[in-house]
């Protein structure tokens, strides 16, 4: 959508408006001034004897107030559809009005599109019921940023072409090779470049496990039991919501791919060359996910040796699983992330514990969150900027410590540039969320004032400014 | 709907806040009996499975007979669990074993008390309250009096505003 396009579809909804304006004025009788009335006034009280004076004074002053109140009659047809000022219109654009069907047009979300002469253009992603959004979920703030908009999309960065370069790179080596810890400024676009890589490696083919609210999975928010063969605590509801979700996500490949070590415990006997996808639906029949744990911990492990896709462990919330989790145990101690069988699970691949054998590991870290703060050890391991001075003698978790050790970090950059802010402004522009027509004065006010950050600049600059 | 030692606690509500609902239990006090069962904070009473409620009512039927809480290991960072089809009975008895030479847990250098071990709910703790004010009566104290008048007991004035304690204060308060 080009800024001269929008601008005369604007141009045209004004002239409509100041004509429908002119029809109203030549309507409308001249109005009389209010008469001004002294409203009767007791400060202090009444003085003795005078209250029959007071009571009759303030009797009239009631008749007066019944002869001012208008007779109401119903408003003419014709004036109820008049907008109310001749500058802007108060009629609601054809846009969004129920059923007009719009939507952002833009090109869809991919190899031919991640190319360096879009950065700074807006990329939509596909409306595919297995798209990794629809299924794993998104993070809270882009959810709602996504619930506004009329199409999910977003900007094509230098980062995006840079994560896009480093999966094409890990896609023929094992993840021990690329863990990658995405970090970087309060809303400088951690979560969205995340979800990118996401999108890419389903559109070319990976198979995906996106976690895109890792707090949840510590926030005692679902079942836990503890067991005695891993001396873990379980997380059974979460484990079958998530192999529920991977199924769902990666149902075709899941199909292709045998399982090539039978899986036999007490109540499961699944035999050597079933199908991922079978081995699922297997553990999802048991609602009340008894099996759930110790499937996933072998679907996990069967796609650790597979060679045949490679696999993207995509992680938001990182710093979640790296402290106390909100659940206790029986003593009322904070149980740690790492004891919990999903936390587990992931740290074991973030820290190169457990790799697959092609794909790769991406996590991000969030500012935002005060329940989960970023904890000491990977701010060591990261080198990541401290608000204040920390002292050598502040206690850090040795097993936390190994587990961020050897993360590569990525710092994504603080300010977005020009021409990825005005590919941002477009979005909104086209999707007719601005209240003004002064583009590039609004633009260029809310770029400075958001210090080029892109949440400041989308949630403090467009959303919420007063100009008209 | 659950009814657990003649309480009953609608299916909607969360645990944590459902079971505040016994007489002699309040935030605390269901913060550890959830910590004790495995119950996580925003569980439902509905989402409860019937082995959890069986053992909270057996629990609160009487605290202090319960058995010890285990000391479950908990696996480092380098373990390698054994493989799924390991018998559990093995695993167990590993366990049991392991538990038996177990030394006490300790806090902060001490050895750790369970707060849930004199907990009293319901008729007992009716019953405790009831034998306190009778003790009181027998020995013929100033707290005694003031129960048997009827009157207030902490030194309140009763010029005016003694409403509550002429209603409450009885020999047969509950």
């Amino acid at each position: 959508m080009s800024l001269l396009a929008s601008n005369a579809r604007h141009v045209a909804l004004v002239q409509k408006s100041l004509a429908a304006g002119a029809l109203r004025a030549a309507s409308q009788p001249a109005k009389a001034a209010p008469k001004e009335r002294k409203a009767a006034q007791s400060i202090g009280g009444v003085k003795k004897g005078r209250k029959e004076k007071w009571e009759t004074k303030k009797k009239q002053e009631k008749i007066h107030k019944t002869k001012d109140i208008p007779r109401f009659t119903r408003m003419a047809e014709t004036k109820l559809m008049m907008p109310k000022t001749f500058q802007r219109p108060a009629t609601l654009p054809e846009a969004f009005k129920a059923g007009s069907g719009h939507v952002l047009e833009l090109p869809l979300f991919g190899r031919e599109t991640l190319v360096p002469r879009n950065v700074g253009k807006a990329v939509s992603y596909s409306d595919a019921p297995n798209n990794a959004a629809k299924v794993f979920g998104l993070p809270r703030k882009m959810f709602f940023e996504y619930r506004i908009l009329s199409s999910p999309c977003s900007v094509v960065r230098d980062v995006t072409l840079q994560a896009v370069e480093t999966l094409e790179k890990a896609k023929a080596s094992s993840s021990l090779d690329s863990r990658i810890v995405l970090h970087g400024r309060a809303g400088c676009g951690k979560s969205f470049l995340l979800h990118q890589a996401v999108q890419y490696a389903q559109a070319e083919g990976w198979v995906v496990f996106y976690v895109p609210r890792a707090a949840s999975l510590v926030n005692s928010t679902t079942t836990f039991a503890y067991d005695l063969r891993t001396q873990t605590y379980l997380q059974p509801h979460a484990s079958y919501r998530t192999l529920d979700k991977l199924f769902k996500a990666n149902s075709a490949l899941f199909a292709k791919l045998p399982m090539k070590k039978a899986l036999v415990t007490e109540k499961l006997n699944v035999p050597a060359g079933t199908t991922l996808a079978d081995l699922v639906q297997i553990a999802l029949k048991d609602r009340s996910a008894g099996n759930s744990a110790v499937v996933l911990d072998a679907l996990t492990s069967e796609l650790q040796a597979q060679t045949q896709f490679p696999v993207l462990l995509a992680v938001d919330d990182f710093q979640a699983l790296l402290q106390d989790s909100s659940y206790k145990d029986h003593f009322l101690r904070p149980i740690k992330a790492n004891h919990l069988s999903l936390p587990r699970l992931i740290l074991d691949f973030a820290s190169g514990k457990r790799t697959f054998a092609k794909g790769a590991v991406v996590t991000a870290l969030t500012n935002s969150d005060t329940n989960f703060n970023v904890p000491l050890e990977i701010q060591d391991a990261l080198d990541l900027p401290r608000a204040h001075p920390v002292s050598r003698y502040q206690r850090r978790d040795g097993d936390v410590q190994g587990y961020v050790h050897g993360l590569t970090g990525f710092k994504l950059p603080d300010r977005m540039s020009s021409d990825e802010m005005a590919g941002l402004f477009s979005v909104w522009k086209d999707d007719m969320a601005l209240t003004t027509d002064k583009y590039d004065e609004l633009f260029l006010s809310k770029y400075v004032e958001s210090d080029g950050n892109p949440r400041d600049f989308v949630w403090k600059g467009l959303l919420s400014t007063f100009s008209t | 709907m659950v009814h657990i030692l003649g309480t009953l606690l609608k299916d909607h509500f969360k645990v944590k806040y459902a079971l505040t609902k016994f007489y002699g239990i309040g935030v605390n006090r269901s913060n550890q009996l959830c910590a004790r069962f495995q119950i996580h904070d925003t569980c439902r009473v509905k989402e409860l499975t019937p082995y959890q409620i069986t053992a909270i009512a057996s629990f609160l039927s009487s605290p202090s007979t319960a058995p010890a809480l285990p000391q479950y290991p908990l696996a480092p960072p380098t373990f390698t669990p054994p493989p799924p089809n390991t018998a559990s009975s093995d695993l167990l008895a590993k366990f049991k074993a392991q538990q038996a030479n177990a030394p006490p847990l300790k806090m902060k250098n001490k050895e750790w008390r369970d707060p849930l071990k004199s907990l009293k709910v319901e008729s007992d703790l009716r019953n405790e309250i009831r034998e306190n004010i009778a003790h009181q009566r027998m020995i013929g104290s100033y707290v005694g009096r003031r129960h048997a008048m009827h009157l207030p007991v902490r030194g309140q004035n009763t010029q005016n505003n003694a409403r509550t304690a002429k209603k409450l204060n009885t020999m047969e308060r509950w």
